[in-house]
Order: structure tokens, then C-alpha cells, then sequence
């Protein structure tokens, strides 16, 4: 008997899972797109948020233990390691406030208090995110 | 933790993918096994022994009995 023979149930379930995760995430960033500044704009992106939530929900309980260890594993270290950063590039950013007043200019007026807010959630997520993923990928290579 | 999973398997002419099938966990999740990067949780160790047959002190040892055997 081969693996690829036949996908199991679990298998099917966290293939499933993704790619109705990776739809929403799709259908969530076009509109963002092509749609921007329309005024049902924000009920379409809860929906969206909503769908990405529930197969997020999905794919995790699709994950065997160990796959799901290493998640975990990737989560606090990635995570973590990306807080960090996060941290560093803030207290530098106080330190040359007009340096770091001219990096967000160039996405919009530094003085917008929407962007500020939005540079601000993007300082402390994408980091994180970021060092997760690397340090998963690179739990997971290392597995084999 | 020590095991015998690659030695039990090869007696059985099974791949990684065959066993992660009856198993029913990833591949990647067989070999993390295999090469001690990951000790199994209780469950799976007793299902990796009904799989094999075995019970489970056949197949798993602690680092230092496998040390005290030696």
C-alpha cells in the first residue's frame, strides 16, 4: 500500500481546510483592492475575517500531534523572536523619530492618525508572523 | 527517548508513507519519530504498537535503560 494512493480522511480535511482558508484570504485581499473606501467594504471584510477564522479552526484540527507541536514550537520562538524585533525598531524609532516619521511618509501623511494606527498593529504582527513562519519552515525542514 | 521504528519498519518492507498512512499522521511525523526529534504522545506510542504488534516497551526505551543494556 502507498501513501499516495488514497488521502486519508485527515488528510482531505486539512486539504480542504487550506485551501477554503486561502479563498477567503484571496476573496478578503481583492475586495480590500478593488473595493477600497465603499461603504459595505467593512461587512464584506468581517465575512471574509469570519470564513478565515472558521477554516483556520479547521486546518488546526486537521494537524496531526506532531505538526501541531511544531506550530506550537514555531509560534512562541518565531513569535517571540519577531516581539523582539518589534521592540528594537520601536526604541529606534524613538531614538531618530525623523527617520522613522520619513519611512511612514512614504505610504501617506505622517500625521494621518489612520496610518499611524495601521503602521503600529503592522509593527507588532508582521514581525511576529514573520519569525513564526521562518522558524516553522525551518522545524520542519529540519525533520525531514 | 530511543525507539525501533526504522528497524521494525524495514522488517515489514514499509516506507515512511506507508506507515504514516496507518498511522494516520504525515510522513514528516513518522521521520521527527524516527530520528528522536519528537517523542510521540501516549496514544499514538500505543498505536504505533498495535500497528506493529508489539507492545509498546518492545518498540519505545528510555535514553538511559538503552544505555544500561548497552
Amino acid at each position: 500500500m502507498t501513501a499516495s494512493a488514497s488521502k486519508s480522511p485527515r488528510r482531505r480535511r486539512k486539504a480542504f481546510a487550506m485551501a477554503a482558508m486561502l479563498a477567503s484570504l484571496g476573496i478578503y485581499l481583492g475586495v480590500m483592492v478593488f473595493a477600497g473606501g465603499a461603504p459595505w467594504l467593512i461587512w464584506v471584510v468581517l465575512f471574509a475575517a469570519l470564513l478565515i477564522a472558521v477554516f483556520a479552526s479547521l486546518w488546526v484540527a486537521s494537524l496531526d500531534e506532531a505538526a501541531l507541536q511544531a506550530h506550537y514550537v514555531a509560534w512562541y520562538w518565531g513569535g517571540s523572536a519577531g516581539v523582539v524585533l518589534s521592540m528594537l525598531i520601536y526604541v529606534l524609532a524613538m531614538l531618530q523619530p525623523g527617520a522613522f516619521q520619513q519611512a511612514v511618509a512614504m505610504f501617506g501623511p505622517a500625521a494621518d492618525a489612520q496610518l499611524g494606527f495601521g503602521a503600529g498593529v503592522l509593527l507588532g504582527l508582521v514581525p511576529a508572523v514573520l519569525g513564526y513562519k521562518i522558524w516553522w519552515v525551518v522545524l520542519w525542514l529540519r525533520r525531514g | 527517548m530511543r525507539n525501533r521504528l526504522k528497524v521494525l519498519r524495514a522488517e515489514r518492507n514499509w516506507s515512511q508513507a506507508d506507515l504514516a498512512e496507518k498511522l494516520d499522521v504525515s510522513r514528516q511525523s513518522v521521520n521527527a519519530i524516527e530520528t528522536g526529534k519528537y517523542d510521540p504522545s501516549l496514544p499514538l506510542a500505543f498505536k504505533i504498537a498495535a500497528v506493529f504488534g508489539l507492545p509498546i516497551e518492545q518498540i519505545f526505551s528510555a535514553d538511559d535503560a538503552a544505555q544500561a543494556a548497552e
